[in-house]
């Protein structure tokens, strides 16, 4: 009888499985490491850069990838909202751990006392949040192009 | 749930689950994974394996 498959396709999902969760642990090792070198260590960034740099470049695999096969990056039919939501996230994350970092590292006197810092966190959230809506709407649009470009392209002739 | 249905098709056609894996070009634990009901085979394996032993979809994978 003819072979139908040339490979085990159990084995091959699998595989894949292994694959992804060994990405996962990398991923998050990199991650991890250059976190701690930087803000526990206070490492110099010579130290950490090609932990950085790998992260990134995976990062930007996943994601560029993502968006050239037109799979939705955003996981919901109200992606602005996502978008939204998700630079306020970041927004917040980046004031939050440069405040904090700010303060412990020049103490409360050098930073200005409760409103300076306050101010000053303020600020930094902004900039995080615009900076962060610029990257993720950039993203979203991308990604939507290329998603009707899909759908324009496997568009059934007879509808 | 376990595919008893493929097993007893399996055993007509006087087949080990190594025969029948050898014939769809898979492991023996596949087949015996599918038969035990713990791994959802993709269409064209389902189809190989219908073919393998002379039956139709509907007799192997098909729940009423």
């Amino acid at each position: 009888m003819k072979k139908l498959n040339t490979q085990d396709e159990r084995l091959v999902l699998q595989k894949r499985k292994i694959g992804n969760d060994a990405f996962g642990i990398v991923f998050y090792g990199l991650l991890i490491s250059v976190l701690i070198q930087q803000f526990l260590i206070g490492a110099p960034f010579s130290q950490y850069a090609v932990e950085l740099i790998l992260f990134m470049v995976a990062s930007f695999y996943v994601v560029i990838r993502n968006i050239f096969v037109g799979n939705n990056l955003f996981q919901n039919n109200n992606g602005q909202k996502m978008v939204i939501i998700n630079s306020v996230v970041s927004g917040l994350t980046i004031a939050v751990i440069t405040t904090t970092l700010n303060t412990i590292n020049f103490g409360l006197e050098k930073m200005g006392g409760f409103v300076e810092i306050t101010i000053t966190s303020f600020i930094t959230f902004a900039c995080g949040l615009i900076a962060s809506f610029i990257v993720f709407e950039l993203l979203y649009q991308l990604n939507k192009r290329r998603q009707k470009q899909i759908d324009d392209m496997y568009k059934d002739i007879d509808e | 749930m376990k595919n008893k249905r493929m097993k007893i098709a399996r055993m007509e056609c006087d087949m080990r689950q190594e025969d029948l894996a050898k014939a769809v070009g898979v492991t023996r634990q596949t087949i015996s994974l599918i038969e035990a009901g713990d791994y959802n085979p993709t269409l064209n394996l389902c189809i190989a394996i219908c073919k393998a032993l002379d039956k139709t979809l509907n007799d192997l994978f098909w729940e009423a």
